[in-house]
């Protein structure tokens, strides 16, 4: 099992958190991750990505080239990343700040990730959780505990419930698109 | 959300032996390691891309009764680590590119007065500030030809985030064993990839003998080691970056005195290679060609190596752990078993031409200073070229 995951959006969104709790995650249940993000003189609002490799065996190349999973939150990023898609990838876009689904026979799904976190928090702070959620419940790429466990092990006490409840709905937003197709 | 995460909760606890198993950064990696090698003195100015390395010696070396100091610059960084050193602590730093052109003086001291010390270089694309958040590996005969005269140093290559902890407690283990800098030449793509690391206790680090007796500086050994004292027990201990003799006391104007220092300390190093090489191979026995590569550009040589070999192509890779002393041995090896060598680089040749000198047959090299790594598909397309 070699699983790549790339999270796209534009800084201050929580792209890179979003990957790293992926990857601690995945260390946590016991499988070998290896993570690189967008490094550079960025700033919020500019474009970023976190990318995931998870895998039962030790990793080769802990790059990601192409993508099985891709989790957009930004027109930009889906833009940029797409031609990057493995074949018989899955998109997950946040529908929030698209403009256009891509064309062709793209496993594709526009999720309201931003929407059930300012529905929920009144901020669209979350979004990349409620993302990391729809993954999850989507992809079964890795369980829904562990990566709660990440959460409260690297999220302050404060912050705990908003990000677990984050996490849970987006878990049951992707659950029904595990089965594949376009939505 | 964004907000409220603690960086270095899960990835930057204190070590308190035993093993944990860590989704980490290579520069974690190394604070960590660091600290499990015994090492208790940090100074350094920070720098991207190792900055992360300081701020975790800043959080971890009070836990364990360290001390930490941020320097005014790299000049000051080294030769406070050359001093505590001389106090008996076990001590390093680390930079980038022209931290480390500004340490070299400092480095130069610290190999003629035997001074047992760790220092990190986490390349950047150079030259000169060049792109300071961008990978690169120039500064690979920088470690080795940086200081002025003839040094000989040891220069280590991880190329995961479990060699930046793994490699840096050899550095000290070598460091103390044989009195002398050593070198973890990183890169930014190792430094700041985050991995699946185990930080285990399962290591055996040395401790310079520390002892008043004995000649400080000379040894009957030619190849010697001699003892170190430390300043505060009790020996009138004289330590200088001018040549001289057993004792310590200057002799500048004496041919052997110098010729005498100088052959020992190239032979400390020369003498032991065969224990300082540490090369990796892969799919190497039946290989045509050879790809001889390190740190993280041997990640994606493995990945086109192993594409290749399921197209029926015999290639291997001979991965360097160490790059200084150079590993001729292993390299005129393949001379006569390969008949080429490919060696991709984030600079333009620097170990290409190390090999050079030890294989005969025909060598390709690829050189990439774009701040980017090699992509693998880039040196599958170089190697198929050479079937």
């Amino acid at each position: 099992m070699l699983t790549r995951v790339r999270f796209g959006g534009l800084g201050g969104q929580g792209i890179v958190m979003a990957g790293s709790l992926l990857g601690e995650a995945a260390t946590l249940a016991g499988l070998h991750a290896a993570g690189s993000n967008s490094y550079g003189a960025a700033a919020r609002g500019t474009a970023c990505r976190s990318d995931v490799v998870l895998s039962d065996v030790e990793i080769d190349y802990p790059h990601v080239t192409t993508a099985d999973v891709l989790a957009v939150m930004s027109q930009a990023a889906l833009d940029k990343y797409l031609p990057a898609l493995a074949p018989g990838g899955l998109v997950f876009a946040d529908d929030f700040s698209l403009r256009r689904a891509p064309e062709g026979n793209v496993a594709f799904h526009a999720v309201p990730a931003t929407h059930v976190a300012v529905r929920e928090f009144g901020s669209r702070q979350g979004a990349n959780i409620v993302m990391l959620g729809v993954v999850l419940g989507a992809t079964g790429v890795l369980a829904r505990e562990p990566v709660e466990e990440a959460i409260r092990r690297t999220v302050r006490p404060r912050f705990h419930e908003a990000n677990l409840r984050a996490l849970a709905l987006g878990f049951d937003l992707g659950r029904p698109l595990a089965a594949g197709g376009r939505s | 959300m964004t907000a409220g995460r603690r960086v270095s909760e899960t990835s930057g606890t204190g070590h308190s032996g035993g093993t944990a198993r860590r989704y980490a950064t290579g520069n974690e990696a190394a604070a960590h390691g660091a600290i499990a090698a015994g090492c208790r003195f940090y100074a350094g100015y920070p720098i991207t891309p190792s900055s992360e390395i300081m701020e975790g010696m800043a959080e971890l070396l009070p836990r364990v009764g360290g001390a930490f100091i941020q320097m005014e610059d790299e000049i000051a960084s080294i030769s406070a680590v050359i001093g505590a050193s001389w106090a008996g602590a076990k001590a390093m730093t680390a930079t980038s590119g022209p931290g480390f052109s500004l340490m070299m003086e400092g480095l130069g001291y610290a190999v003629f007065t035997e001074t047992p010390c760790v220092i990190i270089d986490v390349q950047r694309a150079g030259p000169c500030t060049g792109q300071a958040t961008r990978v690169g590996s120039g500064d690979v005969m920088q470690s080795k030809w940086g200081m002025h005269g003839d040094v000989e140093i040891v220069a280590l290559s991880p190329w995961s985030v479990q060699e930046m902890y793994d490699l840096t407690i050899r550095a000290f283990h070598l460091a103390e064993r044989l009195r002398l800098p050593v070198f973890l030449l990183a890169d930014e793509a190792v430094g700041h990839l985050h991995e699946t690391a185990e930080f285990h206790d399962r290591f055996e680090v040395a401790q310079r003998v520390r002892s008043n007796e004995g000649t400080p500086f000379g040894s009957p050994d030619p190849a010697g080691v001699p003892p170190m004292p430390c300043f505060g027990d009790g020996a009138n201990l004289l330590v200088t970056g001018s040549t001289h003799d057993e004792r310590g006391y200057r002799r500048v104007e004496e041919p052997e005195a110098h010729a005498r220092l100088v052959e020992r300390l190239r032979r400390k190093v020369l003498d032991r290679r065969d224990e300082l090489t540490d090369v990796e191979r892969h799919l190497l026995d039946d290989a045509e060609v050879a790809v001889v590569a390190y740190g993280f550009t041997a990640r994606g040589a493995l990945a086109a190596v192993r594409e290749l070999r399921r197209a029926g192509k015999k290639v291997g890779l001979l991965r360097l752990r160490t790059l200084w002393p150079f590993p001729e041995r292993e390299i005129a090896a393949l001379d006569g078993k390969v008949r080429a060598v490919f060696v991709p680089e984030m600079n333009h040749g620097q170990i290409a031409g190390e090999v050079r000198k030890w294989f005969r047959g025909e060598l390709r090299r690829y050189g990439q200073t774009n701040g980017e790594v090699i992509a693998v598909e880039t040196m599958r397309a170089e190697l198929e070229r050479m079937f």
